[in-house]
């Protein structure tokens, strides 16, 4: 128990440290802005409680803000990701205790893309606060979309080889 | 009864997730971007100390255009030394020597010498760490400035680190000038492209051409005047008699490296005057 509490508290950490250091530098003409952190709420385990995935959006999103001065941007989104989550992942947790690659790599695809197509709509409407220039925010949410999703599924891919060791 | 307990399970999760999400909103929406800084600040000396780290990576990568951009100001910086003293030793007339002499010593802005360790240009509101901090004299109001033109405005400084917004954040203005007409407008980032900015309020009597030089205007006490900004590269007439202008900015802000936090030392004076004499003091 304290070890995969472990495990996921290291995980936040590196996933934070990656998302501040290295993917914010990330663009390409301005328009892509990925970001990789949401990935902790997608793979947490299965056992864990509606309300527990709320709070933990919730902070890890608070927190994101107070780095990146956004302060309830990242909350909102990450929150949003946390309520949505249940209604897509299986029910019954004796199949697998945590979402993840080894549900199959389709399965994992569809539902990362989902859950960062959802966070970053929220964001990047939320960040522009303006439905003027909707086409340029929707092809930032687009862009970003593919290569956040890109960026998981190498980590996910990385973090499953690792604990298979 | 177990389907009634699932119910109310049912319900207070909802009712956590709508008052979670009132909070974030409430929080992202009536705090303004000074004030989100300042929740920053907290975590200032944490995550600027572990960017300074990592930014000492790519610095020697960069080294070389730093290195131009360094040698060229100074090429401009001792043509104007040159320039300002044979204006002073040309004039014969001993006391208007000493007037100009004064007149230099009382325009003083001062600079502090700072690195960027952290800096964005994909989101709408980006930010610029520093490693300068407090200790360094910085405090926020405080402008950054490149070699090739403004930065941003300090908004918080903890004692080691600050965070400045930058020119290319949507929630920002400066005030600016058509350099050839000296005509004041306001400018701003729209949010495109991390190479042009938008320069409004400029009015339709004005001739204006590709190619023309904008600069700060001296009007805040934030920078100095003439402060390179950019250069038009197109424009169009707006609604209300103004021109929009398409400015492509001299400063390249995904490769900001070395800037200079701009200290003007009549600024506490001159704020206090604005304050007092500004008819909505109380805000």
């Amino acid at each position: 128990m304290i070890k995969q509490l472990l495990r996921y508290l290291g995980l936040a950490v590196l996933l934070f440290a990656l998302q501040l250091l290295v993917f914010n530098n990330i663009n390409f003409h301005g328009y892509v802005a990925p970001y990789i952190y949401p990935m902790l709420l997608l793979v947490l385990p299965l056992s864990l409680k509606h309300w527990h995935l709320l709070i933990i959006g919730f902070a890890c999103g608070l927190l994101m803000d107070v780095f990146m001065h956004t302060l309830g941007l990242h909350a909102t989104a990450m929150l949003i990701v946390a309520y949505l989550r249940p209604f897509v992942t299986p029910s019954d947790t004796s199949r697998a205790y945590a979402p993840g690659m080894r549900m199959g790599f389709r399965w994992f695809l569809k539902y990362a893309l989902l859950g960062i197509l959802v966070h970053h709509t929220v964001l990047f409407i939320l960040e522009a606060f303006t439905f003027n220039n909707l086409s340029i925010t929707l092809l930032r949410i687009v862009l970003s979309t593919i290569a956040s999703t890109l960026f998981i599924l190498i980590l996910e891919a990385m973090r499953v080889n690792g604990s298979e060791r | 009864m177990n389907s009634l307990i699932r119910f109310i399970q049912r319900v207070s999760t909802t009712l956590l997730f709508l008052v979670l999400l009132f909070l974030s909103l409430w929080l992202y929406i009536s705090t303004s971007y000074y004030q989100k800084a300042q929740f920053g600040r907290l975590a200032l000396g944490l995550s600027g100390r572990l960017a300074e780290r990592v930014s000492g990576i790519g610095q020697y990568i960069r080294m070389r255009e730093a290195n131009i951009g360094l040698r060229q100001e100074n090429v401009a910086l001792k043509n104007e030394l040159e320039f300002l003293r044979s204006y002073i030793t040309l004039s014969d007339d001993k006391t208007m020597r000493y007037s100009r002499l004064t007149l230099f010593d009382t325009l003083n802005y001062s600079y502090i010498m700072a690195r960027v360790v952290n800096n964005t240009v994909n989101h709408q509101q980006n930010y610029i760490t520093l490693n300068v901090g407090r200790c360094d004299g910085v405090e926020q109001g405080m402008g950054v400035v490149g070699h090739d033109g403004v930065v941003g405005v300090v908004l918080a400084a903890s004692a080691r680190y600050s965070v400045a917004i930058s020119l290319l954040n949507t929630d920002f203005k400066v005030s600016a000038r058509h350099r050839p007409t000296s005509t004041f407008g306001s400018l701003w980032w729209p949010g495109r492209s991390y190479t042009h900015v938008r320069l409004a309020e400029i009015p339709l009597h004005v001739a204006l051409a590709v190619g023309d030089t904008v600069v700060t205007s001296g009007h805040s006490a934030i920078f100095p005047r003439d402060v390179p900004i950019g250069s038009i590269v197109g424009y169009e007439i707006a609604e209300g008699n103004a021109y929009s202008i398409d400015v492509r900015l001299f400063a390249d802000f995904r490769s900001l490296d070395y800037v200079y936090v701009v200290r003007s030392a009549d600024r506490s004076e001159r704020l206090e005057l604005e304050h007092n004499f500004s008819p909505n003091a109380n805000d």
